[in-house]
């Protein structure tokens, strides 16, 4: 009784009118036992009502309607004439006005069976699943971008639509259709075309960087549970989420239950794609894929060898020489800015800030706008010279994890980071190179990354080289002492041998980022430390975290003087006065801290910055040599041109075009009740299961984990399930009399409406199970019962009896949809473009409407005009970024399910209609088709284009008006004709009985 | 007991059907499109039902029942305010830059202290400390405190109300953008512009409802989903307005088609429009299409005189900024916002910044050059739509907001310069007119600016308050949509900032 509840405040007022509502609105009836509801009860098929007028009766489904109607003393409205039945049967099976030559044919027509074998042949159409494909899409909010700030593309979603009109038009069980849906990647046997079905569940709007995460999960669950339930079931489960349902028996148990069955699915991404080629497109697609790398590597391996030749001729003594050899290629990275606290695994899930070719082909953290919560991800190839074994080493501050040839070599997580190592066994040619990098908070970071087979020398991968480790990443052992030692300590020949060694930092731990692995306590420290230099490095940075007072000096030379303590390592690049007592060979570095109170701490490292010259550069800097040279120059040409091929292939991608919008599960996890909806009010676990109410007894049965959505998707299409078909015919039965027999038909709960004919809703039902769900064989019936067939004409007695036609004494009129508009006016004028199925149209949007996006010029794309005329279900459907013509009338809103559409008479559709360009650019082609088939004088063009927008033979008094119109531009306003027939066939399609259908 | 007692009524009303013409929505979702959901016409579908809306379906104007979505509503209580002006600082003005005086910080400048800040550039805990820029002062007789970014505004500030505790669910501007036009960071809710339509209709049939006016250098981001009307009719969404040129999309014919041209057309298509209604009386929208078109002819003549700024006098439009090349773009957009209020219009939306970077207030770089340009372009342009507002005796009933969908931290962004990040945990929005008490201010942040602490108040609080000044009761104005009765303001409801109405 919750319902009457909510009336309690306004009984206290109103009780005697109270009373008289509730009884009329039927609450009082059926609200006493939820379980008796009707919606909830088994279809079962329902006995035939007897009539009197029984010559009326084509079909079970007048029998209905005509008992009502007999009750109420209605009789049903004379049959429509064949104009305007015609015109009906093309719109409700196609979308698309009939030609004047199917009009013809069927007003022609002396076959009895001509208006079954009309609806036969519509119904085998391919714009049939265009036009109820569509009806679908509304449903399911399909939409081809996230929403939000960036409004990005969901690729591939297309083929969901595509799938949807072939579901239809090959007449695809509904049961089944469901099931290909919700569980179509756990079938026994998925395909590209099931897999292609799960796209269902990545319409939705999504929000790459939420405010909260954890909501946003369950906004993405709600989003499923709420269409699903909506669509499937006709429960409005979304309400559920927060509390139990007001009116309806589901509880916020019921509603975490049913969530629970979606609750693995993989957190929606950029990329939700899942792999759909059959092995033969693979096979042709790896060939090309293969055949492009092998040629890629002989250009690159030609390049090397160009390289090295003209290194050895014109720059043989270059000291930097080295730097310009690198053994990766192709390196590319990704930048992304966001706080972590661990090295995350799904960057491939996040949007980069920013990406792009590194061109020195060296991990860098160069690419970074920032030091601090940061990650960066590197992509390329390395080139293996020889088989064997392979060591490879990095040391970074920040977390890292190394890929090579697909195997994780080596990896730390942690957001200190360090030192790793793994060793890989590799063949030689190009393997592909994966390094994963982020730093949450460290100062100064850097990330160094070398390798080298057992037994070679190593070689750098990454642009910085680390001299001398800092605490942070490896302890380095130096000798030192704690007493004041001879003035001479610095030098590079004194002898330390008395003092004590230990591993870097030293201090105590209370020091703020400090890492501690020898103790010093004292007032002061003094220490020194042998490295080694195989060159001179052109920069080199000193990383130091010290006391109050600190020294550092290199061979003797004092390079630094600090004072005053610091919280956290200190970078500094070293200038070339600090960097000239660095030498080749070996090298003392000497340093000295004091402190007078609180913790003590020191360390330092050294990072060698090299320079790298790029080829460009050396070929730039020798350009007179070159030019001095023929033979040098006609080399450098063929390098060029190499080059050139290399870096077109690159740029020129294959990209793999066999892929989907699709789901997949991240793996099992548990599932709780959230008070009010709020994830951090976590209640008592739930197990997947189908609301209560609907249970009868019958408790569903989950195998194992992985087939939940299976299991949930079996349990709605099944034909035992009592709302499943009720809600589906009811959704038929909408879109042909314009009004669902249930009216709210997205929820057949409380709130929603009462079925107005609830034995023809269970005798269609009844009738669909029996044609195994097969929707044609119920449009069918529907379309050849002569309720169908009535006229829209209105009749004074039933007007004020039942003004409503809630008992369908006639056939309700109704204004085309949006997407009927648009392509009528296409069709009339000779431009619509029947092409099906593809990647989505972007039709013409006048500059007005760009602008209101914040990248006007970036948001739309372009399709010729020949694209652009294809129907309206192949528009690009854009969240932030509507078609005018289309929003106008009342296109389907994106965002979420939608089960009826406005129809809303505003004037700035007239103002569109009259004046916009995409209606006056079709308007001139109608005029031009007018003149070119029409006949050869104006009246007969004029017929023939009232014909065209009005499905039927003008009348006389119609074709005068149009003669007196043409008469009146050319005449009085001095209107060239050809100018005045552009302003007919304008007229022509913003005629009411255009955009109306009896 | 008010806040239950209200909600018991808005889930009271699922009734039968209604015509087919409202394509199976229920009744109650019809009333709701229809009437706003409120009480007062709720009564009335339920008292006489039988008697209501058979006339209206039958009878009404004679020809059948269709009835404008935007025709003119009672409110739900006396309203102080008749139409609303959003001067929306889209990107994100610096508060403790502007309005929000925070001496404490500028002796802070360049140090690195503990503070706990959410913005784009993720969760921190400490941060460096960019001092204000810009020194402040105490105006007007309440002693309001202004930066010397608004020299003009600044005069105005004894009928403004700061308040300087706002809160907002996200850092981030899409969703955040979201939040502050349609209550919610989910996209899909209608914007507060059409919430306002519905609620209360537009007395003006000649020109849009609720007008939504773009910087020049383009929407903001997520485009029409910041004045979209989500799940109601598309009847309710914001029109674009252009301050230059034609104002609307398809006010003028594209090939320039004459009037008289189009009139005889006009005229023509009533013919055939009627000959076709013959027949078919008892349908009202195909009457209302027919009158649709004469609105539309109307709205050609009445669209243009109301952007045409010819008549305005010189002094009128130096006011707003118009002699000056840096504040006329702004300043007319803000005289053309009074224009289309004296007409009618019942909700109006004007966008200082768009595009992306330093063409908005989102000053991640540099603070300085960034937030001059966009105080220098509207400072003298806010100025004068108040004092000709006031002036006119139309401020009393002209709520007028300011605001941006967030604030910013008191920190650096980056290691160097003076950018600051995104903040939502508090911000200064402030509104004037409307009956709105002037020269107050309500609500804290704490001394860094850092976040609210004193009276912190929600974007649903400011909503709620917009909703409450235009006679509309936030808690009880809802759209059945999705097997819920929604709000503007949230399933919890909230109320208005009592503290700032007069």
């Amino acid at each position: 009784m919750r319902v009457n509840q909510a009336f309690r405040y306004i009984s206290k007022q109103f009780t005697p009118l109270l009373v008289g509502f509730l009884l009329t609105s039927g609450f009082m009836g059926n609200s006493n036992s939820e379980t008796d509801y009707w919606a909830y009860q088994p279809v079962e098929l329902p006995a035939l009502p007897t009539v009197k007028n029984s010559d009326w009766i084509k079909n079970p489904i007048d029998t209905f309607i005509l008992s009502r109607l007999e009750k109420a003393n209605l009789s049903p409205a004379k049959p429509a004439s064949k104009q305007a039945l015609i015109r009906r049967v093309y719109y409700d099976l196609t979308g698309l006005p009939p030609s004047p030559q199917a009009v013809e044919n069927f007003l022609n027509a002396t076959d009895p069976q001509a208006y079954e074998k009309l609806i036969d042949q519509l119904l085998d159409s391919e714009q049939y699943g265009e036009k109820w494909g569509r009806h679908w899409l509304d449903l399911v909010r399909y939409a081809e971008t996230n929403g939000y700030e960036r409004d990005s593309n969901k690729p591939f979603a297309w083929r969901y639509r595509d799938y949807v009109i072939e579901s239809f038009n090959k007449d695809k069980p509904y049961d089944q259709f469901i099931r290909e849906q919700l569980s179509g990647d756990l079938l026994d046997q998925p395909t590209a075309e099931t897999i292609t079905a799960t796209g269902f569940y990545r319409l939705g709007i999504w929000d790459d960087e939420p405010a909260d995460r954890r909501l946003a999960r369950y906004d993405y669950l709600d989003d499923i549970v709420s269409t699903t339930g909506q669509v499937m079931l006709g429960i409005p489960m979304g309400c559920v989420r927060c509390h139990d349902h007001k009116a309806d028996p589901f509880s916020i148990e019921d509603y975490y239950s049913f969530l629970a069955f979606f609750h693995d699915i993989a957190p929606h991404s950029n990329s939700p794609l899942a792999d759909i080629g059959t092995p033969e497109q693979k096979q042709i697609y790896k060939a090309k894929v293969e055949e492009k790398k092998l040629t890629q590597e002989k250009l690159q391996d030609q390049i090397f060898k160009h390289e090295e030749e003209l290194k050895q001729i014109f720059a043989p003594n270059e000291s930097d020489i080295d730097s310009t050899q690198t053994d990766l290629v192709n390196l590319e990275y990704r930048f992304f800015r966001h706080t972590w606290d661990v090295l995350p695994k799904d960057f491939d899930q996040l949007k980069p800030e920013t990406r792009g070719e590194i061109a020195t082909n060296r991990f860098s953290l160069r690419p970074a706008s920032r030091q601090k919560a940061i990650g960066l991800v590197f992509e390329g190839q390395l080139r293996v010279p020889t088989n064997g074994k392979y060591t490879f080493y990095l040391d970074s501050i920040g977390g890292s994890r190394l890929w090579v040839d697909g195997k994780k070599v080596t990896e730390l997580e942690t957001s200190k980071g360090g030192y790793h190592q793994g060793a890989i066994s590799l063949n030689s040619g190009y393997v592909p190179i994966r390094l994963d990098y982020f730093n949450r908070n460290q100062e100064s970071p850097y990330l160094q990354v070398y390798w080298s087979k057992i037994g070679s020398a190593k070689k750098y991968l990454s642009d910085e080289v680390v001299i001398l480790p800092d605490a942070r990443s490896q302890g380095q052992i130096w000798a030192y002492t704690f007493e004041q030692p001879n003035s001479d300590w610095f030098k590079s020949e004194f002898d330390h041998t008395e003092w004590a060694v230990g591993a870097s930092g030293f201090g105590t731990n209370s020091t703020p980022n400090a890492v501690v692995r020898t103790k010093w306590n004292t007032s002061g420290i003094w220490m020194r430390k042998k490295i080694e230099l195989d060159k001179l490095p052109k920069q080199i940075e000193l990383n130091i975290h010290h006391d109050e007072e600190a020294q550092v000096y290199v061979n003797g030379t004092k390079i630094l003087h600090r004072r005053g303590h610091v919280t956290h390592y200190q970078r500094q690049l070293l200038k070339s006065n600090q960097r000239s007592p660095f030498r080749v060979g070996n090298n003392i570095i000497a340093v000295h801290c004091s402190q007078t109170s609180g913790g003590q701490y020191i360390d330092v490292g050294l990072v060698a910055k090299p320079i790298h010259v790029k080829f460009d550069d050396l070929l730039r800097k020798y350009a007179k040599e070159i030019e001095r040279d023929d033979d040098l120059q006609k080399k450098v040409e063929a390098y060029h041109q190499v080059r050139k091929k290399r870096d077109d292939m690159r740029k020129n991608k294959i990209p793999y075009p066999y892929m989907a919008l699709a789901v997949e599960d991240k793996g099992v996890s548990e599932v709780h009740i959230l008070r009010r909806g709020n994830p951090q009010l976590v209640g008592d676990q739930v197990t997947p299961a189908v609301p209560a109410i609907l249970k009868r007894g019958k408790e569903i049965e989950i195998e194992h984990p992985s087939t939940k959505r299976r299991v949930i998707a079996d349990w709605i299409a099944s034909s035992e399930n009592p709302l499943t078909s009720r809600v589906i015919v009811n959704r038929i039965w909408q879109h042909h009399f314009g009004r669902g027999l249930v009216r709210s038909s997205n929820d057949f709960g409380q709130f929603g409406q009462k079925p107005t004919h609830p034995y023809l809703l269970d005798w269609l039902a009844h009738q669909l199970v029996l044609s195994q769900w097969k929707l044609k064989s119920l449009h069918r019936i529907i379309m050849t019962s002569n309720a169908y067939k009535m006229s829209a004409q209105g009749n004074e007695d039933a007007m004020i009896s039942d003004p409503l036609n809630d008992l369908f004494w006639r056939f309700d009129m109704r204004r085309l949809s949006a997407e009927e508009i648009r392509d009528s006016v296409l069709s009339v004028a000779g431009n619509l473009n029947l092409k099906q199925g593809g990647p989505s149209i972007f039709p013409e949007l006048p500059e007005e409407v760009l602008a209101t996006s914040s990248q006007p010029n970036r948001v739309w794309g372009y399709s010729p005009p020949e694209e652009a005329n294809r129907r309206s279900i192949y528009v690009k459907v854009k969240r932030s970024l509507l078609v005018p013509i289309l929003n106008q009338f009342d296109m389907a809103d994106t965002d979420s399910t939608c089960a009826v559409r406005f129809v809303t008479t505003v004037p700035t559709q007239s103002l569109t209609m009259l004046n916009g360009k995409f209606i006056n650019q079709q308007a001139q082609d109608f005029a031009r088709r007018i003149r070119q088939h029409g006949g050869s004088t104006l009246t007969q063009q004029l017929k023939y284009g009232l014909e065209l927008v009005l499905s039927r033979q003008p009348s006389n008094e119609e074709i005068h008006w149009a003669n007196s119109f043409i008469d009146t531009l050319v005449n009085d306003e001095q209107v060239k004709l050809d100018i005045a027939l552009d302003r007919f066939a304008l007229l022509a399609l913003n005629l009411n009985e255009f955009i109306f259908l009896d | 007991m008010k806040d239950s007692e209200n909600k018991e009524k808005s889930t009271r009303k699922a009734q039968p059907p209604v015509n087919g013409n409202f394509c199976g929505r229920t009744r109650r979702e019809f009333l709701h499109t229809l009437g706003g959901g409120f009480t007062s016409l709720a009564l009335t579908g339920l008292l006489s039902w039988d008697g209501f809306l058979k006339n209206q379906a039958v009878a009404a104007d004679g020809i059948g029942q269709y009835s404008n979505p935007l025709t003119p509503k009672n409110p739900h209580h006396m309203p102080k305010a008749k139409r609303v002006i959003f001067l929306f600082m889209y990107g994100g003005p610096s508060h403790m830059d502007t309005f929000d005086y925070k001496p404490k910080l500028y002796p802070l400048d360049g140090k690195t202290i503990q503070v706990k800040t959410s913005g784009r550039g993720g969760e921190k805990n400490e941060g460096r400390i960019v001092g204000p820029k810009w020194s402040f002062r105490q105006y007007g007789e309440s002693g309001q405190w202004v930066s010397e970014l608004f020299p003009h505004v600044s005069t105005c500030v004894d009928d403004i109300a700061f308040i300087k505790s706002m809160t907002a669910d996200s850092p981030r501007h899409g969703s955040a953008m979201l939040m502050m036009n349609s209550g919610h960071v989910l996209s899909g809710r209608p914007s507060m512009g059409s919430w306002v339509n519905y609620g209360l209709g537009s007395v003006n049939q000649n020109l849009p409802g609720y007008v939504v006016m773009l910087d020049e250098t383009g929407g903001p981001i997520s485009g029409a989903k910041n004045w979209t009307s989500g799940y109601m009719p598309a009847a309710f969404q914001g029109t674009v307005f252009r301050s230059d040129g034609i104002p609307i999309w398809d006010l003028k014919h594209v090939d320039n088609m004459d009037r008289r041209e189009q009139r005889h057309l006009l005229d023509t298509l009533q013919r055939f429009n009627s000959g076709h209604l013959a027949d078919r009386v008892d349908n009202s929208a195909l009457s209302a299409r027919i009158a649709n078109y004469e609105l539309a002819y109307k709205m050609q003549a009445t669209a243009p005189e109301a952007v045409d700024l010819k008549k305005e006098p010189e002094h009128i439009k130096n006011m707003y900024g118009l002699d000056h090349p840096r504040t006329s773009k702004f300043g007319k957009k803000c005289l053309l916002a009074r224009r289309l209020a004296e007409r009618g219009v019942r909700f109006i939306q004007v966008y200082s910044g768009g595009h992306h970077g330093d063409n908005n207030w989102d000053a991640h770089g540099d603070l300085v050059i960034n937030h001059e340009r966009h105080c220098g372009d509207t400072d003298k342009p806010i100025a004068g739509l108040l004092k000709d507002l006031k002036q006119r005796g139309m401020l009393e009933e002209t709520l007028v907001i300011w605001g941006g969908e967030f604030g910013r931290q008191p920190t650096a962004e980056y290691a160097k310069g003076t950018g600051r990040d995104h903040n939502a945990l508090g911000f200064t929005m402030w509104m004037a007119g409307g009956g709105i008490k002037g020269g107050t201010s309500v609500g804290e942040t704490d001394e860094l600016g850092s976040a609210a602490v004193d009276k912190p108040f929600h974007v649903k609080h400011l909503h709620a308050t917009v909703l409450h000044q235009l006679g509309l009761n936030p808690n009880t104005l809802s759209y059945f949509h999705g097997g819920l009765d929604q709000k503007l303001v949230g399933p919890e409801g909230a109320r208005p900032i009592y503290e700032i109405i007069a």
